[in-house]
């Protein structure tokens, strides 16, 4: 295996990756930016791919900004590796990675700067692991990078700015939205308008989503939720319900609305998986419910030379992500001398004013992204909450009966958190269902992440070999 | 909170030693408390391949491992628990002509000590397994192999403990202990915890090194960092038990169909946050050893690596008895394969508490470590 050498690695090749990378390399670093997907840009600038020509050549403000960004990584000479995915990151920073032909790739940094992003907040309920029921940011996916559209018939619902973002999506893409179903009520959307006004980009992109809506004439239900779905044969019936503020459902009264598709998500949870594996301090940032890394302003974690950025270090969106990403690029260039502390504090200082700016209207956001933390509640025993191993909401309360605390704990008695998924799907929701319970997320704790960070194909992972080749042990005692 | 101040007997440790020894001397009626600085069985006990195997059990070991054996497959018996128990046969495969010089010494010594294994030809191992490697030369087998959910032991011990009455105190760090004529006083004085006991049992593992120091006995434990690799669930490839003739692997496929590699393949010991690192090369060296027996496992991803602690005497040989000088003191531990053999000598270490054994008092007594 050929291990190369850089000065700064990036994982992540969204916008806050692509900035920390651009930034590092412009102070005279090597750097390197490693994603999984085909192309740069992240979850928010993902274009389609380049067999899509026709598409390619319609450009959308996202792919504008996708191009533009990957222009800049190239012309300061930024390493880009894509279509490989890390497994395991040790001690000092050496990275392994496998692409999508399979073949292994380690590198080594001084400098690691983590830019991971989020995944997607699901909270279950009778029905969601039914086929054509996805997330609402997978659903971003399929209409900005696969274009296609979930369903013929599609309902919306969820919480956040994306439920916004993807049913207007359908609409543009010329699907049908049946309804969208919106946790909160109208009030918490207008108290977001006045952080909006500090950004009359994203005011406008706002207003443009809610004007599809609107003029499609999509029936909204405000303060509502999807309380089953039953899959028949061609369809899902859908049943919503009213919930009240604290995400209790309160009234008997069901209405049934039959659709092909069910978009739903509960907001975005950072992904924590390398940070943990390198031993960060974290807290449990209790404004957006859910463990952040414990980081200074310039986003270096308590591990030396290591960085979070984008929503990775707390969820405000992809703009003030950018900045971010800038932000620790010259705190790392800094770090290895590329740069000049006096240089340092003065460019930091302007990216500071932006950042704070950004920052506004992309927190008010995520205020809306997360769920109450009574919603658990209306979850019922038969309920599957960890779909990688079918484990039902009424063994993981009878595990907790049995004296089962602390989630890890949890996990060994009913194997949730086991699968492929290594737990990323119902961490949240096991966490939220145990602090019920234990009175914390605190004491309930996180999944102890192990090495792979993803899933590694075994046939990769043990390449060509002979019998020989084998690393000789030490044999066992008789 | 713990309900009384003295117990007839505290136990320290709560991993399949303790808490077996803790089941049985509550039987007999002792009032007994459970002490771990942790959760119960989460360390080697829960996190542990599982593994019932004769085939990596060390010779001298073996009858302990057989009335462990005996004993895991009838937890309802004395547990009152069921356990997810899966008995198959074991095969212990060689590949070269070395190997099998090994497979044929090392099978015969365990036969010695009562082991029912035979050897069998590569066309007989490959009727038992049909998706073994057509590289394997020849095979031992022994009907009596199988394996348990390690990660379920604390679950099952939990409910039997309350139902039998054994009171539980997880996260509990004993820091000292002080030994007045009559009775003994554990303490965690930060945690304001005291509690007295009139015979103590010392069951941590690998931390038993630490804890015999609080009776001024001075000798080195080693602990073995060992890593676990787990599949995600695939199609049903394996009905049995996989050994290697120099015992560096272990490979099972659980009921749900995720496949468990072990053998003892070290990893590193993380000393200030008490976890547990991967050497990326011992992985590979792991995997590759389990595809070269199991070709099919090529096809399946690696969804976790971990590791477990074991612990390893001067003498690579266990501790079971009192302490000695010390009235009504006891250690047990740093059994090889200790989870095999844990339910059977958790047993015999009450027995001899109450009085009840003769016979093994002396086997592995701690005064040949001073």
């Amino acid at each position: 295996m050929i291990i190369q050498e850089y000065d700064i690695i990036v994982i992540g090749a969204g916008p806050s990756g692509i900035a920390a990378s651009v930034t590092s390399a412009l102070n005279g670093a090597k750097v390197l930016i490693v994603d999984s997907n085909f192309d740069t840009g992240g979850q928010v600038y993902k274009p389609p791919p380049d067999t899509f020509q026709e598409i390619k050549k319609n450009y959308s403000t996202e792919i504008k900004i996708q191009k533009y960004h990957k222009k800049l990584l190239e012309e300061h000479g930024v390493h880009i590796a894509l279509e490989h995915t890390v497994w395991q990151v040790s001690k000092g920073f050496q990275i392994y990675a496998f692409n999508n032909r399979n073949k292994k790739i380690s590198w080594k940094c001084k400098t690691l700067i983590v830019a991971t992003g989020t995944y997607e907040r699901i909270i279950p309920f009778p029905g969601w692991t039914s086929p054509r029921v996805i997330g609402l940011a997978a659903s971003t996916t399929l209409l900005k990078s696969h274009r296609v559209l979930p369903g013929y018939n599609t309902i919306v619902a969820g919480c956040g700015p994306l439920l916004a973002v993807v049913a207007s999506g359908i609409i543009k893409a010329g699907g049908h939205v049946k309804a969208v179903i919106d946790l909160n009520g109208p009030f918490s959307w207008f108290s977001s308008i006045s952080s909006m006004l500090t950004n009359p980009s994203s005011l406008i992109q706002g207003i443009g989503w809610l004007k599809d809506i609107i003029f499609s004439r999509t029936p909204i239900y405000f303060n509502s939720i999807v309380k089953e779905v039953i899959n028949h044969k061609n369809e899902l019936e859908i049943n919503i319900t009213k919930i009240n503020s604290k995400g209790l459902i309160n009234t008997e009264n069901i209405i049934k609305i039959n659709a092909d598709s069910l978009c739903i998500g509960h907001g975005l949870i950072p992904s924590l998986d390398i940070l943990t594996i390198l031993g960060v301090k974290k807290f449990f940032d209790f404004q957006s419910a859910s463990w952040l890394a414990k980081t200074d302003k310039y986003f270096q974690t308590s591990v030396n030379n290591l960085y979070i950025v984008g929503d990775g270090a707390g969820i405000s969106g992809a703009v003030p992500a950018y900045e971010k990403g800038l932000l620790a690029g010259h705190s790392a260039s800094l770090n290895l001398n590329f740069i000049s502390h006096k240089y340092f504090q003065r460019i930091t200082k302007k990216i500071f004013v932006k950042l704070k700016k950004f920052e506004k209207f992309g927190k008010s956001m995520a205020k809306l992204m997360t769920p109450p933390s009574g919603l658990i509640q209306n979850i019922t025993d038969d309920t599957i909450i960890c779909r990688c191993e079918d484990i039902k909401r009424g063994e993981i309360e009878k595990a907790i009966k049995s004296g089962a605390i602390e989630i890890n704990q949890l996990k060994a008695w009913t194997r949730c958190g086991m699968g492929p998924c290594q737990g990323r799907t119902c961490e949240d929701t096991i966490a939220r269902i145990m602090a019920d319970h234990v009175g914390d997320r605190q004491t309930v704790g996180m999944f102890a992440r192990k090495m792979p960070i993803k899933p590694i194909p075994m046939d990769c992972a043990v390449g060509d070999f002979k019998y020989e080749d084998i690393k000789k042990v030490e044999e066992a005692p008789l | 909170m713990i309900k009384k101040t003295r117990y007839d007997v505290v136990v320290i440790g709560a991993g399949i030693m303790g808490c077996t020894t803790a089941l049985h001397l509550a039987k007999s009626g002792m009032s007994t408390l459970i002490i771990d600085k942790g959760k119960i069985c989460r360390e080697a006990s829960g996190v542990n391949a599982g593994t019932l195997t004769i085939h990596m059990t060390r010779a001298q070991l073996i009858p302990f491992a057989i009335k462990g054996w005996e004993l895991w497959m009838n937890t309802n018996k004395w547990l009152g628990e069921d356990i997810e128990i899966v008995k198959t046969p074991g095969l212990c495969l060689a590949f070269t002509e070395a190997d099998e010089e090994l497979l044929v010494q090392r099978s015969k010594e365990r036969i010695k000590q009562g082991a029912s294994i035979k050897l069998i030809s590569k066309k007989e191992a490959l009727n038992i397994e049909p998706s073994l490697s057509q590289n394997i030369r020849m095979a031992a087998f022994c009907e009596m192999d199988g394996f348990v959910s390690a990660y379920k032991t604390g679950l099952v011990f939990s409910k039997a403990f309350n139902k039998i009455g054994v009171e539980v105190i997880e996260n509990e760090k004993i820091e000292i202990v002080e030994n007045s004529d009559k009775f003994f006083v554990l303490k965690n004085i930060k945690n304001n915890f005291f509690v007295e006991a009139n015979n103590i049992v010392l069951a941590g593992g690998v931390w038993l090194e630490e804890m015999l120091k609080w009776f001024q006995i001075n000798i080195s434990i080693k602990c073995l960092p060992q890593q676990l690799i787990v599949t995600e669930r695939v199609n049903k490839i394996l009905n049995s038990v996989i050994t290697i003739a120099n015992g560096k692997l272990s490979l099972k496929q659980f009921l749900n169909g995720t496949v468990l590699i072990g053998g003892g393949w070290p990893g590193l010991r993380d000393m200030k946050n008490d976890k547990f690192e991967t050497i990326h090369e011992n992985f590979i060296g792991n995997i590759q050893l389990a595809c070269y027996s199991i070709p099919a496992l090529k096809t399946s991803r690696v969804v976790r690596v971990w590791g477990g602690l074991e612990a390893e005497t001067k003498d690579a040989m266990p501790i079971m008895g009192q302490i000695p000088n010390i009235d009504n003191a006891y250690v047990i531990g740093s059994f090889h394969s200790g989870y095999t053999s844990g339910p059977y000598v958790g047993y015999l270490m009450a027995q001899m508490i109450l009085g009840n054994e003769q016979k093994n008092q002396n086997l592995f007594s701690l005064s040949r470590l001073l």
